[in-house]
This record gives structure tokens, sequence and C-alpha cells, in this order.
């Protein structure tokens, strides 16, 4: 009877080792990969902090049920945005190109939720890259976020607006300075950002709604989104939060 | 030569009321234009339940956010505050504050606590999706 119960614990024991080791193993597997996708991606990625979270199948690890990577601080074009987050169902990535070339590829993946956060910051600093790249060198655009809008203090000189916008907005402006406020709404679809603007004021004017209709017509989609070419996804949300900008596909 | 003053008569009236009209555009515009009122239009919600909606959708991307930088979800909505919602909106109805559900990793809701109030089996969120029933 005592031989048969130490029997027993000997094989209880055994198991447990067996397990903890299969489990241990499966974690430092996981923990592998998540460190070679992490540096192969920044190499490819101009990103300052890269965060990779990898969970295995229990019955086969070499099949990745759910990847997680979070780039704080990437680099998207001109938008320096200040976290991207891509969850990443059953992907199936190019191992061999992981291992022997230690480059990242994904091949597909069930699902994929990308998440872009961008601060009044980053958006500013994007508008301002922006506007030195048009040549405009005295812009002064103040953003502030007030879900479900975005609100804009602006104090731009005449002459850095287009010929096109003087010629609508002439009965507006006596002076030589275009200098107001403006409240946006932003839609966004295949990356492509329109702005609606819902309150406009110029000189101490209030534009009235037709007036903007007209700019929205001319105007949108008035910039694309640069995404990251490696997850291949399109960004078609746009929410305003009170401290961040949320894209998500 | 009567019906020709009489002409010019109502031809002077309309471009006088048009011009009238101008004017007052541009005074109004102008009030409108003050400092003051750099603030953004206010929104008007047709009803409790569309009230409802808006807060589900609010919060579920604020705990979207949340998730792009912890890489989990909140325990509890007053996670959020200051970071990603000002304050936390509360049921039109009942004035209590929304149920946030985390059910993995990958899949949370935030929902009324009591959908029947609005005659309603369930009203949620799910992952970002408004689910009505």
């Amino acid at each position: 009877m005592v031989r048969l119960f130490r029997t027993d614990i000997f094989v209880v024991v055994v198991y447990l080792i067996f397990s903890q080791s299969f489990n241990i193993l499966s974690y430092a597997q996981d923990n592998d990969l998540e460190k070679n996708i992490s540096k192969a991606l920044s190499k490819e990625v101009h990103s300052k902090n890269i965060t990779v979270k990898v969970s295995t199948d229990s019955k086969d690890t070499k099949k990745i049920v759910n990847l997680i990577i979070k780039f704080d601080e990437i680099k998207l074009g001109e938008i320096r945005a200040d976290f991207l987050t891509i969850q990443l169902k059953q992907p199936i990535i190019d191992n061999k190109l992981l291992q022997n070339w230690n480059k990242f590829k994904l091949i597909s993946a069930k699902e994929k939720k990308v998440n872009i956060l961008l601060s009044i910051n980053s958006l500013q600093n994007y508008l301002l890259v922006r506007a030195k790249e048009f040549g405009k060198k005295n812009v002064n655009i103040n953003l502030k976020f007030s879900p479900p809008y975005i609100e804009c203090f602006y104090d731009v000189p005449k002459d850095e607006i287009s010929s096109e916008s003087i010629g609508l907005l002439s009965k507006f402006i006596p002076g030589d300075k275009l200098e107001g406020y403006a409240a946006f709404t932003f839609t966004i679809k295949n990356n492509e950002l329109s702005a609606h603007s819902s309150k406009v004021i110029l000189n101490h004017f209030l534009l009235p709604a037709p007036l903007l209709k007209i700019f929205e017509n001319r105007f949108n989609p008035f910039e694309n989104i640069p995404t990251l070419e490696l997850m291949q996804y399109h960004i078609n949300k746009i929410n305003v939060q009170s401290k961040y900008l949320l894209l998500s596909n | 030569m009567k019906q020709k003053k009489k002409f010019i008569k109502y031809f002077i009236l309309i471009i006088t009321s048009f011009i009238l009209l101008i004017f007052l555009f541009f005074v109004y515009s102008y009030i409108q234009g003050g400092k003051e009122n750099y603030v953004p239009p206010k929104q008007e919600v047709s009803s409790d339940i569309e009230q409802v909606k808006s807060d589900l959708i609010k919060l579920s991307s604020s705990i979207e956010s949340y998730y792009t930088i912890n890489l989990s979800y909140p325990d509890s909505l007053s996670e959020l505050i200051p970071e990603f919602i000002d304050k936390l909106p509360m049921d039109p109805l009942t004035e209590k504050n929304y149920n946030l559900k985390v059910y993995s990793d990958t899949l949370f809701e935030v929902s009324v606590i009591d959908a029947s109030l609005y005659k309603l089996k369930e009203i949620k969120v799910r992952n970002g999706k408004v689910i009505q029933n």
C-alpha cells in the first residue's frame, strides 16, 4: 500500500517537473521570439522603444496565437506618434527570414487591430514641419483637444495664404493677417484625413456655414496619414480625446 | 409714368432691404466673432439613449487608448482619469457610472447597469462595436 502511494507521488512529481519545465521552455521560446521580433523591427522602424508580447499555442509552441507590438515615439513619415500598438491574432510571420536574416515579415493575420496615439505636441510639431515644407515660416497655430472637436487658435500673415483662399476670404481680411479661431471635427478613410469645420472665426468675423462648406469641398481630404508599411493597414477611425488623438483601423 | 415710379420705388426697396440684410449679416457675424466666442459649438443630444451610446463609445475609445499604452485593459473606469478622459460620464437615467467588464487580454465591454430602464435587453459597446437589443 505504502509502495503504491510512493509510486503515485513519484508519478505526480515527475509530471509536475516535466510540465513546469515544458512551460519554462515555452516561456523561453516566447521570450526569444519576442527579442528576435523586437530586434528585427528596430532595424526597420524609427522608434524609441519597441515592446513585443507573444503568446503561443500551448500544444504547438511554433504557432503564435497573439502578437502584440507597441512602439513608443514612432516616426511615421513626418509624424512622430506617441504610441502605436498593433494586435495581431493568429499571425503568420516569415520565421526563416526572422531567424536567418533578422527581418520581420508579416505574411497574414486573422485579425489586425492598430491604434495610434498622437498628443497635442506631436500634432503641433507635425503642423510646423508641414508648414515649413510649404515654405510658411510665420505660421502661429495653437491646438487644443476638446472632444469631439480640435480647437485651433491661429495667427497667420496674409502672404502665407494661397491666393485661392484669399479670394474666398477677401471680405473678411481687412488687414495684413489672418487671426482667429476654428473648431474642427475629423473623419478618416483609407488613411485620408478630412476636416469638417463646425465654427470658424476670422478677424473677428464668424464665417458663414456655406463658405465653410466650399472650403471643405475644395480642400478635403487634406492629408494622407503615413502608415507602417510592414504591417499593411488602413486607418479608418479617428477619435479626439482629452489628451490624445486616437487613430485606429 | 406712374408704373415706372412704382417700379423704381419697389426696386429701391428691394435693393435697400438687400443691403440692410448684408449689413445685418456682417453685424451679426462681427458680434459672434469676439474672443469670448472662441469656444466649440455645444453638442445637442436628442435622447437619453443617444446620450448613452455617445458615452459608451467615448469610454470605449478611452479604454482603447489605455490599452495602446499599457498593453492591458484597466481594472476600473476610474483608471482612465485624467490621462484618457477628464471625467467619467454618468448614465442619464440612474446617474451612476457605466459598467466595465474585461473578459480577456483582447476583449472588453462597457454597458449600462440596467438596460431595462431603456426598454432594452442590453446596450453595450464591445471592443468598439455598439450592441443594442
